[in-house]
């Protein structure tokens, strides 16, 4: 079995704080050294289970459907760290692409900061292994 | 590799009950279903002819990795309506995803 610790791939971060109920816009290019986006996952628990990704998208094009629900790409802390990415998406190719994301809790209630963890590699099929293992 | 598309998306309304058609195009397998936590979902593929799940329960667990939250299955599709009902609390809302192959 492939290990993770075996692999080119590298998680970056989006971060934001979230201050109130309305949608924030997350955007940050993503690293030029990785061909691939294969993983989303959202780590911060203070999150709502309501809270939606109204637009992941990459160039232009939507990475997950529009109104996707964020409870999909957030784990509790009993899962390890390298399970937490959702990947039942289609390896958006990518280099120094502009990610944008936006992102709105209904049920929010006090400020917290948001991350948004996507995970790059630069061979798709040899973390998908990894992912779905 | 995957191809993941929503086929559903409504708030329940008629006593929590909602159905839906989808047609399916360009893509030769279902690989796997979710939809949203805490309703139930009933799905039929080959043109309602083959039930696939009936009100199958929907958890809203994380303690699981989300890639391994949805149900997987291996049925062949060719140009064909995917019926379904979701049930829930009225005013719930939610999605039906499925993930096909080409």
């Amino acid at each position: 079995m492939t290990e993770l610790s075996k692999t080119s791939f590298i998680i970056q971060c989006i971060d934001k704080v979230i201050v109130n109920d309305k949608v924030h816009e997350l955007k940050e290019e993503l690293d030029k050294d990785y061909k691939y986006l294969v993983g989303i996952a959202i780590s911060n628990t203070n999150a709502s289970e309501k809270s939606i990704l109204e637009q992941v998208k990459i160039k232009g094009m939507d990475v997950l459907p529009e109104r996707f629900e964020a409870s999909h790409v957030m784990s509790s802390g009993s899962v390890a760290p390298n399970k937490r990415f959702f990947s039942w998406f289609k390896p958006v190719p990518v280099s120094g692409d502009e990610m944008t994301i936006k992102f709105y809790d209904p049920s929010w209630s006090s400020n917290y900061n948001l991350q948004v963890q996507l995970l790059l590699t630069n061979n798709p099929e040899e973390i998908i292994n990894v992912l779905f293992a | 590799m995957y191809s993941l598309r929503k086929i559903y998306q409504g708030k329940l309304q008629n006593q929590g009950s909602d159905s839906f058609r989808f047609t399916i195009k360009d893509f030769k397998k279902v690989s796997a279903a979710f939809c949203s936590g805490g309703v139930n979902l009933s799905l039929a593929f080959d043109n309602g002819k083959k039930v696939m799940l009936h009100s199958f329960e929907f958890g809203k667990n994380t303690d699981c990795p989300p890639n391994k939250r949805l149900l997987k299955l291996s049925e062949p599709i060719e140009m064909e309506i995917i019926s379904g009902v979701v049930n829930g609390t009225v005013g719930t809302e939610t999605s039906v995803y499925l993930i096909l192959e080409k």
